[in-house]
């Protein structure tokens, strides 16, 4: 595949979060940390959930995803958590006037947000069909047919950490499912960050390239607790 | 406080979230938060608490996003010190 970057091409973030991991538990009852993350009127929704544990880092995961498609269009956003409100139903996100279609994957062990442009508001959802197994790997998924015809739609996966390395296995993995969806080599994929001084790790967010030549999608990196996460998105091989 | 004892405190702050514990042996102030010290960005909300607690300050989402390396933070302390 000979593909070169298209500009403006539709952009996706994705963030998991280990509902287990001991730097997770309890968020909820921080009130400091909630009331630094969530709007009130998620607030709000907060109250009375009988699973705020998830609620919380779901809220979450769902802000972090977003801001990783807002921090590529406008590298100068800051990250104000409570600025990025999430839908009632998980849907989409908003930001200023950036608004967002969301998937949310809900397991007992981590909530997975993907967010991305395009494909108009959808309802979040348990994973199915074989997306986000998590037992001895991981498998990438899709959102579900959006309202938007001929919209791309975000392909992501999620797998159960096997080593000691989430960042390299996440560089592996995410290359292993563009291969398969787009019939490459992974071997002849690369993940690459420039460098971007004054960003909160000094690098810029994770591009994807074949031999060498950037791909024509974007792509988006997580990992936290046990797990690895990414997603991608584009216009070619994705359905 | 002086700049050594504000960049001390900041650090002692910092070191219930490092998850790199030889970035930490070498931190300076050019030592990035997430990717030198490995810190979860989750924790980073955590860590901003800290600090205006540590320092009796008031950060805002607009400070606190400034805030990449050890020096950011260090200097936005002394700042609100000054």
């Amino acid at each position: 595949m000979d593909a070169q970057p298209i500009p403006g091409g539709p952009l996706v973030g994705n963030d998991v979060v280990d509902l287990e991991d001991e730097e997770a538990i309890g968020a909820h009852l921080r009130d400091r940390f909630v009331q630094r993350v969530l709007a009130a009127e998620e607030r709000e929704r907060l109250s009375g959930d009988p699973e705020p544990h998830a609620r919380v880092w779901a809220f979450f995961a769902a802000k972090e995803a977003a801001y990783k498609v807002a921090v590529k269009k406008r590298p100068e956003t800051i990250f104000a958590h409570r600025r990025f409100l999430v839908a009632p139903d998980f849907g989409s996100v908003r930001f200023e006037d950036l608004h967002l279609s969301l998937q949310l994957v809900r397991e007992d062990r981590f909530v997975h947000a993907i967010a991305f442009e395009g494909g108009g508001p959808l309802r979040s959802r348990r994973a199915s069909g074989g997306e986000s197994r998590i037992a001895g790997g991981g498998r990438s998924g899709g959102g579900a047919s959006s309202e938007g015809e001929g919209s791309p739609v975000p392909r992501w996966g999620v797998a159960r950490l096997s080593g000691d390395d989430p960042s390299a296995e996440v560089r592996r993995r995410i290359c292993e499912g563009v291969g398969l969806e787009l019939g490459l080599d992974p071997d002849e994929l690369e993940v690459v960050r420039d460098p971007a001084p004054g960003s909160w790790d000094g690098r810029g967010p994770p591009r994807l390239l074949h031999g060498g030549r950037p791909l024509s999608l974007d792509v988006s990196l997580s990992h936290h607790g046990q797990f690895v996460a990414w997603a991608f998105l584009g216009p070619l091989g994705c359905k | 406080m002086s700049q050594e004892q504000v960049f001390d405190k900041v650090v002692s702050i910092l070191k219930p979230f490092v998850r790199s514990p030889e970035g930490l042996e070498a931190v300076k102030m050019e030592t990035t938060i997430l990717g030198d010290l490995k810190v979860n960005s989750a924790r980073l909300v955590d860590v901003v608490l800290e600090m205006e607690d540590a320092f009796g300050i008031a950060i805002s989402d607009e400070e606190a996003d400034q805030v990449a390396c050890v020096g950011d933070a260090v200097n936005l302390v002394l700042n609100k010190q000054a």
